[in-house]
Protein backbone atom coordinates (compact mmCIF):
# COMPACT_ATOMS: atom_id res chain seq x y z
CA UNK A 1 0.00 0.00 0.00
CA UNK A 2 1.50 3.48 -0.93
CA UNK A 3 2.42 6.62 1.60
CA UNK A 4 -0.77 8.43 -0.28
CA UNK A 5 -2.83 5.47 0.67
CA UNK A 6 -2.13 5.16 4.18
CA UNK A 7 -2.35 8.80 4.33
CA UNK A 8 -5.72 8.74 3.45
CA UNK A 9 -6.85 6.10 5.81
CA UNK A 10 -8.76 7.63 8.39
CA UNK A 11 -8.20 6.07 12.24
CA UNK A 12 -11.50 3.99 12.50
CA UNK A 13 -10.54 2.20 9.32
CA UNK A 14 -7.34 1.49 10.76
CA UNK A 15 -9.06 -0.08 13.80
CA UNK A 16 -11.53 -1.93 11.81
CA UNK A 17 -8.83 -2.71 9.90
CA UNK A 18 -6.91 -3.97 13.34
CA UNK A 19 -9.70 -6.06 13.37
CA UNK A 20 -10.06 -8.39 11.24
CA UNK A 21 -6.84 -10.87 11.95
CA UNK A 22 -5.83 -10.99 7.90
CA UNK A 23 -5.17 -7.16 8.44
CA UNK A 24 -4.22 -6.74 11.64
CA UNK A 25 -0.64 -6.05 10.99
CA UNK A 26 -0.57 -4.00 8.17
CA UNK A 27 -3.20 -1.70 9.95
CA UNK A 28 -0.74 -1.73 13.52
CA UNK A 29 2.40 -1.12 11.00
CA UNK A 30 0.31 2.34 9.48
CA UNK A 31 -0.83 3.31 12.62
CA UNK A 32 2.61 3.62 13.97
CA UNK A 33 3.96 5.55 10.58
CA UNK A 34 1.26 7.85 10.94
CA UNK A 35 1.72 8.76 14.99
CA UNK A 36 5.21 7.68 15.14
CA UNK A 37 6.99 10.85 15.27
CA UNK A 38 5.00 13.51 16.58
CA UNK A 39 4.97 11.21 19.95
CA UNK A 40 8.72 10.82 19.39
CA UNK A 41 9.66 14.76 19.18
CA UNK A 42 7.00 14.66 22.30
CA UNK A 43 8.58 11.90 24.83
CA UNK A 44 11.96 12.96 23.43
CA UNK A 45 11.57 16.83 25.10
CA UNK A 46 10.30 15.43 28.15
CA UNK A 47 13.02 12.93 28.43
CA UNK A 48 15.83 14.27 26.38
CA UNK A 49 18.02 11.09 26.03
CA UNK A 50 17.01 8.95 22.93
CA UNK A 51 17.56 5.69 24.15
CA UNK A 52 14.93 6.69 26.97
CA UNK A 53 12.92 7.93 24.35
CA UNK A 54 13.20 5.11 22.31
CA UNK A 55 12.31 3.01 25.25
CA UNK A 56 9.11 4.95 25.94
CA UNK A 57 7.63 4.42 22.73
CA UNK A 58 8.29 0.80 22.18
CA UNK A 59 6.03 0.65 25.80
CA UNK A 60 3.82 2.92 24.68
CA UNK A 61 3.14 1.32 20.88
CA UNK A 62 3.28 -1.76 22.71
CA UNK A 63 0.20 -0.60 24.57
CA UNK A 64 -1.46 0.06 21.81
CA UNK A 65 -0.97 -2.88 20.12
CA UNK A 66 -2.81 -4.75 23.29
CA UNK A 67 -5.39 -2.51 23.65
CA UNK A 68 -6.07 -1.18 20.28
CA UNK A 69 -9.24 -3.66 19.82
CA UNK A 70 -10.84 -2.60 22.50
CA UNK A 71 -10.57 1.39 22.21
CA UNK A 72 -13.59 2.67 22.58
CA UNK A 73 -13.27 5.99 20.27
CA UNK A 74 -14.40 8.28 22.57
CA UNK A 75 -11.57 10.42 22.42
CA UNK A 76 -9.26 10.51 19.06
CA UNK A 77 -6.44 7.83 18.65
CA UNK A 78 -4.34 10.55 18.57
CA UNK A 79 -5.13 11.96 21.24
CA UNK A 80 -5.13 8.19 23.25
CA UNK A 81 -1.52 7.87 21.73
CA UNK A 82 -0.07 10.85 23.44
CA UNK A 83 -2.09 10.30 27.08
CA UNK A 84 -0.31 6.98 27.13
CA UNK A 85 3.20 8.71 25.76
CA UNK A 86 2.99 11.22 28.35
CA UNK A 87 1.93 9.17 31.38
CA UNK A 88 4.33 7.04 30.47
CA UNK A 89 7.22 9.52 30.26
CA UNK A 90 6.15 10.90 33.23
CA UNK A 91 6.21 7.60 34.85
CA UNK A 92 9.90 6.75 33.55
CA UNK A 93 10.74 10.10 34.97
CA UNK A 94 9.57 9.70 38.68
CA UNK A 95 11.39 5.85 38.66
CA UNK A 96 14.76 8.03 37.46
CA UNK A 97 13.73 10.06 40.28
CA UNK A 98 13.46 7.32 42.64
CA UNK A 99 16.66 5.85 41.52
CA UNK A 100 19.14 8.81 41.96
CA UNK A 101 17.32 9.30 45.44
CA UNK A 102 18.61 5.76 46.28
CA UNK A 103 21.48 5.97 44.76
CA UNK A 104 21.97 9.07 47.09
CA UNK A 105 23.53 11.01 43.90
CA UNK A 106 23.59 14.68 44.44
CA UNK A 107 22.70 15.63 40.50
CA UNK A 108 19.85 17.75 40.93
CA UNK A 109 19.68 18.30 36.92
CA UNK A 110 21.00 15.25 35.04
CA UNK A 111 19.01 15.62 31.81
CA UNK A 112 20.61 19.72 31.81
CA UNK A 113 24.05 17.36 31.44
CA UNK A 114 22.67 14.94 28.80
CA UNK A 115 21.77 18.03 26.54
CA UNK A 116 24.81 19.87 26.94
CA UNK A 117 26.11 16.65 25.81
CA UNK A 118 24.19 16.51 22.41
CA UNK A 119 25.20 16.63 19.26
CA UNK A 120 25.39 20.27 17.84
CA UNK A 121 24.70 21.44 21.37
CA UNK A 122 25.75 25.46 21.15
CA UNK A 123 25.45 26.97 24.96
CA UNK A 124 24.93 30.35 22.75
CA UNK A 125 21.30 28.90 20.66
CA UNK A 126 18.20 30.35 22.29
CA UNK A 127 16.85 26.57 21.33
CA UNK A 128 19.54 24.70 23.22
CA UNK A 129 18.72 27.81 26.26
CA UNK A 130 14.98 26.73 25.69
CA UNK A 131 16.07 23.51 26.52
CA UNK A 132 17.71 23.80 29.44
CA UNK A 133 15.31 25.99 30.96
CA UNK A 134 12.65 22.84 29.90
CA UNK A 135 14.75 21.03 32.39
CA UNK A 136 14.05 23.56 34.98
CA UNK A 137 10.18 22.92 34.90
CA UNK A 138 9.06 19.85 37.21
CA UNK A 139 8.04 17.67 34.69
CA UNK A 140 4.24 17.54 34.70
CA UNK A 141 5.05 21.58 33.91
CA UNK A 142 6.94 20.54 31.22
CA UNK A 143 4.43 18.41 29.56
CA UNK A 144 1.87 21.22 29.77
CA UNK A 145 4.62 23.83 27.92
CA UNK A 146 5.79 21.38 25.28
CA UNK A 147 2.45 20.12 24.75
CA UNK A 148 0.95 23.66 23.84
CA UNK A 149 4.68 25.11 22.68
CA UNK A 150 5.99 22.25 20.12
CA UNK A 151 2.55 20.26 19.38
CA UNK A 152 0.60 23.71 19.60
CA UNK A 153 -2.05 21.17 21.12
CA UNK A 154 -5.75 23.17 22.06
CA UNK A 155 -6.18 23.50 26.02
CA UNK A 156 -9.46 20.91 25.31
CA UNK A 157 -6.86 18.15 24.16
CA UNK A 158 -4.29 18.64 26.61
CA UNK A 159 -7.24 18.49 29.05
CA UNK A 160 -8.15 14.96 27.33
CA UNK A 161 -4.17 14.15 27.17
CA UNK A 162 -3.73 15.59 30.72
CA UNK A 163 -6.60 14.55 32.70
CA UNK A 164 -6.45 18.69 34.16
CA UNK A 165 -8.91 21.33 33.85
CA UNK A 166 -8.39 24.04 31.38
CA UNK A 167 -8.44 26.35 33.88
CA UNK A 168 -5.07 24.71 35.18
CA UNK A 169 -3.32 24.55 32.32
CA UNK A 170 -3.55 27.80 31.37
CA UNK A 171 -2.25 28.76 34.77
CA UNK A 172 0.67 25.70 34.43
CA UNK A 173 1.34 27.13 30.97
CA UNK A 174 1.50 30.65 32.33
CA UNK A 175 3.95 29.81 35.18
CA UNK A 176 6.53 27.60 32.57
CA UNK A 177 6.89 30.30 30.28
CA UNK A 178 7.82 32.96 33.17
CA UNK A 179 10.21 30.15 34.77
CA UNK A 180 11.74 29.82 31.30
CA UNK A 181 11.95 33.47 30.54
CA UNK A 182 13.70 33.97 33.99
CA UNK A 183 16.15 31.08 33.40
CA UNK A 184 16.93 32.32 29.87
CA UNK A 185 17.38 36.09 30.98
CA UNK A 186 19.48 34.46 34.10
CA UNK A 187 21.63 32.67 31.78
CA UNK A 188 22.22 35.47 29.49
CA UNK B 1 26.10 3.61 82.75
CA UNK B 2 23.50 1.48 84.53
CA UNK B 3 20.82 2.27 82.19
CA UNK B 4 23.24 1.45 79.36
CA UNK B 5 24.21 -1.59 81.15
CA UNK B 6 19.69 -2.54 81.71
CA UNK B 7 19.86 -1.94 77.65
CA UNK B 8 22.27 -4.62 76.64
CA UNK B 9 20.58 -6.99 79.16
CA UNK B 10 17.34 -6.35 77.39
CA UNK B 11 18.61 -6.80 74.27
CA UNK B 12 20.25 -10.10 75.51
CA UNK B 13 17.31 -11.47 76.59
CA UNK B 14 15.44 -10.83 73.22
CA UNK B 15 18.63 -12.95 71.33
CA UNK B 16 19.65 -9.67 70.05
CA UNK B 17 23.65 -9.87 70.03
CA UNK B 18 25.07 -6.46 69.23
CA UNK B 19 28.69 -5.29 69.16
CA UNK B 20 29.74 -3.28 71.98
CA UNK B 21 31.39 -0.96 69.91
CA UNK B 22 27.25 0.13 68.15
CA UNK B 23 27.41 1.70 71.57
CA UNK B 24 30.11 3.64 71.87
CA UNK B 25 30.23 5.67 75.05
CA UNK B 26 29.72 9.62 74.01
CA UNK B 27 32.42 11.67 74.94
CA UNK B 28 32.74 15.28 75.80
CA UNK B 29 35.73 17.58 75.57
CA UNK B 30 38.37 17.65 78.77
CA UNK B 31 37.18 20.32 80.74
CA UNK B 32 33.74 21.22 78.76
CA UNK B 33 31.15 22.03 81.50
CA UNK B 34 34.11 23.83 83.70
CA UNK B 35 34.79 26.38 80.71
CA UNK B 36 30.95 26.72 79.21
CA UNK B 37 30.18 29.43 81.11
CA UNK B 38 33.08 31.37 80.00
CA UNK B 39 32.21 30.42 76.54
CA UNK B 40 29.03 31.51 76.56
CA UNK B 41 30.08 35.09 77.98
CA UNK B 42 32.54 35.24 75.40
CA UNK B 43 29.75 34.76 72.30
CA UNK B 44 27.68 37.07 73.82
CA UNK B 45 30.39 39.74 73.81
CA UNK B 46 31.20 39.12 70.31
CA UNK B 47 27.84 39.33 69.42
CA UNK B 48 27.32 42.90 70.93
CA UNK B 49 30.29 44.03 68.91
CA UNK B 50 28.86 43.17 65.82
CA UNK B 51 25.49 44.81 66.86
CA UNK B 52 27.34 47.87 67.33
CA UNK B 53 29.30 47.81 64.21
CA UNK B 54 28.01 50.57 61.78
CA UNK B 55 24.82 48.39 59.26
CA UNK B 56 25.31 50.20 56.04
CA UNK B 57 27.62 49.22 52.72
CA UNK B 58 30.75 50.75 51.55
CA UNK B 59 30.09 49.82 47.94
CA UNK B 60 29.69 52.52 45.39
CA UNK B 61 26.65 52.39 42.68
CA UNK B 62 27.41 53.46 39.74
CA UNK B 63 25.34 56.60 38.92
CA UNK B 64 21.52 55.93 38.07
CA UNK B 65 21.99 52.21 37.90
CA UNK B 66 19.12 51.12 39.27
CA UNK B 67 17.10 53.27 36.50
CA UNK B 68 19.65 51.70 33.86
CA UNK B 69 18.93 48.32 35.38
CA UNK B 70 14.95 48.48 34.61
CA UNK B 71 15.96 49.60 31.24
CA UNK B 72 18.27 46.97 30.52
CA UNK B 73 16.34 43.77 32.18
CA UNK B 74 13.26 45.00 30.45
CA UNK B 75 15.28 45.05 26.79
CA UNK B 76 16.41 41.43 27.47
CA UNK B 77 13.10 40.38 27.96
CA UNK B 78 12.29 42.00 24.90
CA UNK B 79 14.66 39.95 23.29
CA UNK B 80 13.06 37.06 24.42
CA UNK B 81 10.36 36.59 22.14
CA UNK B 82 8.46 33.11 21.68
CA UNK B 83 7.01 33.89 19.08
CA UNK B 84 10.38 34.38 17.23
CA UNK B 85 12.13 30.68 18.72
CA UNK B 86 11.83 28.19 16.36
CA UNK B 87 9.61 25.60 17.82
CA UNK B 88 11.43 22.85 16.23
CA UNK B 89 13.60 20.91 18.61
CA UNK B 90 17.21 20.73 18.35
CA UNK B 91 17.82 17.22 19.01
CA UNK B 92 19.00 14.48 16.34
CA UNK B 93 18.11 11.29 15.48
CA UNK B 94 19.55 8.46 14.01
CA UNK B 95 18.97 7.52 10.13
CA UNK B 96 16.20 5.30 9.34
CA UNK B 97 15.12 5.31 12.94
CA UNK B 98 11.36 6.61 11.96
CA UNK B 99 11.56 3.81 9.14
CA UNK B 100 12.41 0.64 11.09
CA UNK B 101 10.58 1.77 13.93
CA UNK B 102 7.35 -0.11 12.74
CA UNK B 103 9.13 -3.54 11.88
CA UNK B 104 10.83 -3.64 15.25
CA UNK B 105 7.72 -2.72 17.24
CA UNK B 106 6.39 -5.65 15.27
CA UNK B 107 9.44 -8.31 16.04
CA UNK B 108 9.37 -6.78 19.40
CA UNK B 109 5.52 -7.93 19.79
CA UNK B 110 5.78 -11.30 18.15
CA UNK B 111 8.60 -11.97 20.71
CA UNK B 112 7.13 -10.53 24.35
CA UNK B 113 3.49 -11.46 23.11
CA UNK B 114 2.92 -15.35 23.09
CA UNK B 115 -0.28 -15.38 21.88
CA UNK B 116 0.50 -13.54 18.83
CA UNK B 117 2.52 -16.12 16.78
CA UNK B 118 1.38 -18.20 13.52
CA UNK B 119 2.24 -21.58 15.28
CA UNK B 120 -0.17 -20.30 18.26
CA UNK B 121 -2.54 -19.03 15.92
CA UNK B 122 -2.97 -22.17 15.14
CA UNK B 123 -3.53 -23.77 17.52
CA UNK B 124 -6.40 -21.28 18.93
CA UNK B 125 -7.66 -22.22 15.48
CA UNK B 126 -8.13 -25.73 16.37
CA UNK B 127 -9.09 -24.69 19.90
CA UNK B 128 -11.79 -22.79 18.66
CA UNK B 129 -12.72 -25.86 16.36
CA UNK B 130 -13.24 -27.99 19.21
CA UNK B 131 -15.54 -25.82 21.35
CA UNK B 132 -17.52 -25.03 18.01
CA UNK B 133 -17.36 -28.86 17.76
CA UNK B 134 -18.69 -29.30 21.28
CA UNK B 135 -21.55 -26.85 21.45
CA UNK B 136 -22.50 -28.22 18.68
CA UNK B 137 -22.51 -31.90 19.81
CA UNK B 138 -24.32 -30.80 22.90
CA UNK B 139 -27.21 -28.44 21.07
CA UNK B 140 -27.80 -31.94 19.19
CA UNK B 141 -28.38 -33.95 21.83
CA UNK B 142 -30.34 -31.40 23.78
CA UNK B 143 -32.69 -31.18 20.42
CA UNK B 144 -33.10 -35.10 20.29
CA UNK B 145 -33.99 -34.78 24.30
CA UNK B 146 -36.46 -32.57 23.86
CA UNK B 147 -38.04 -33.98 20.57
CA UNK B 148 -37.88 -37.07 22.83
CA UNK B 149 -39.94 -35.74 25.79
CA UNK B 150 -42.57 -33.72 23.41
CA UNK B 151 -43.19 -37.42 21.33
CA UNK B 152 -43.40 -38.90 24.87
CA UNK B 153 -45.82 -36.29 26.52
CA UNK B 154 -47.88 -36.31 23.20
CA UNK B 155 -48.61 -39.94 23.37
CA UNK B 156 -49.39 -39.98 27.00
CA UNK B 157 -52.37 -36.69 25.82
CA UNK B 158 -53.50 -38.87 23.25
CA UNK B 159 -53.80 -42.22 25.50
CA UNK B 160 -55.50 -40.20 28.11
CA UNK B 161 -57.89 -38.90 25.32
CA UNK B 162 -58.98 -41.57 24.08
CA UNK B 163 -59.55 -43.34 27.38
CA UNK B 164 -61.92 -40.69 28.14
CA UNK B 165 -63.89 -41.01 25.01
CA UNK B 166 -64.89 -44.66 26.32
CA UNK B 167 -68.13 -45.17 28.52
CA UNK B 168 -67.64 -46.34 32.40
CA UNK B 169 -69.77 -49.10 31.65
CA UNK B 170 -67.57 -50.92 29.30
CA UNK B 171 -64.04 -50.34 31.41
CA UNK B 172 -66.42 -51.84 34.44
CA UNK B 173 -67.05 -54.53 32.25
CA UNK B 174 -63.75 -54.68 31.20
CA UNK B 175 -62.43 -55.00 34.74
CA UNK B 176 -65.04 -57.52 35.78
CA UNK B 177 -64.29 -59.70 32.44
CA UNK B 178 -60.04 -59.10 32.72
CA UNK B 179 -60.20 -59.26 36.94
CA UNK B 180 -57.63 -62.50 37.38
CA UNK B 181 -54.79 -60.79 34.13
CA UNK B 182 -55.49 -57.55 36.51
CA UNK B 183 -54.53 -59.24 39.38
CA UNK B 184 -51.53 -60.87 37.84
CA UNK B 185 -50.41 -57.73 36.12
CA UNK B 186 -50.52 -55.84 39.72
CA UNK B 187 -48.72 -58.85 41.18
CA UNK B 188 -51.84 -59.45 44.16
CA UNK B 189 -51.89 -62.78 45.51
CA UNK B 190 -55.56 -63.81 46.26
CA UNK B 191 -56.15 -64.47 49.74
CA UNK B 192 -57.16 -67.67 51.55
CA UNK B 193 -59.42 -66.48 54.68
CA UNK B 194 -58.54 -69.62 56.91
CA UNK B 195 -55.18 -68.52 57.35
CA UNK B 196 -56.32 -65.63 58.78
CA UNK B 197 -56.29 -65.90 63.11
CA UNK B 198 -59.15 -63.52 63.92
CA UNK B 199 -59.28 -63.57 67.90
CA UNK B 200 -55.34 -63.16 67.68
CA UNK B 201 -55.69 -59.96 65.61
CA UNK B 202 -58.35 -58.87 67.98
CA UNK B 203 -56.72 -59.27 71.19
CA UNK B 204 -53.64 -57.59 69.44
CA UNK B 205 -55.71 -54.44 68.78
CA UNK B 206 -57.11 -54.44 72.31
CA UNK B 207 -53.42 -54.68 73.52
CA UNK B 208 -52.20 -51.63 71.53
CA UNK B 209 -55.06 -49.48 72.62
CA UNK B 210 -54.73 -50.15 76.39
CA UNK B 211 -50.65 -49.16 76.38
CA UNK B 212 -51.94 -46.06 75.35
CA UNK B 213 -54.41 -45.07 78.13
CA UNK B 214 -52.32 -43.65 80.84
CA UNK B 215 -52.20 -44.35 84.85
CA UNK B 216 -54.66 -41.42 85.36
CA UNK B 217 -57.23 -42.98 82.81
CA UNK B 218 -56.95 -46.47 84.19
CA UNK B 219 -57.64 -44.82 87.74
CA UNK B 220 -60.57 -42.89 86.41
CA UNK B 221 -62.32 -46.23 84.65
CA UNK B 222 -61.52 -48.20 87.89
CA UNK B 223 -63.58 -45.37 89.66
Amino acid sequence: MSNAMTAMLSDEELIQMFGNEATKEKAYTMLVKKYQERLYWHIRRLLVHHEDTNDVMQNVFIKVWRHLGSFRQESSVFTWLYRIGTNESLTFLEQQKKKRSLSLSDDESPLANTIRSEKGFDANKLEWKLQLALQSLPPKQRAVFTLRYYDEMPYEKMSEVLDTSVGSLKASYHHAAKKIQEFIVKEN
Amino acid sequence: MKKHQTIIQELKELDIHLPMSAMPEMQIPENYFEDFSTQVLSQIKSESFIQSLPSHTPYQLPENYFIQFEEELNNQLDTLDFEELSNETPYSVSENYFNDFPSSILATIKIIEPTYSSKKNSKKWLLNLSIAATVMLFMGLAFLLLQKQQTSEHAIASLEEQLSLIPDYDIEYYAQTHAGELDQSLNVMPIDESMIDIDGLHSEILENSLNQLSDEDLAAYNL
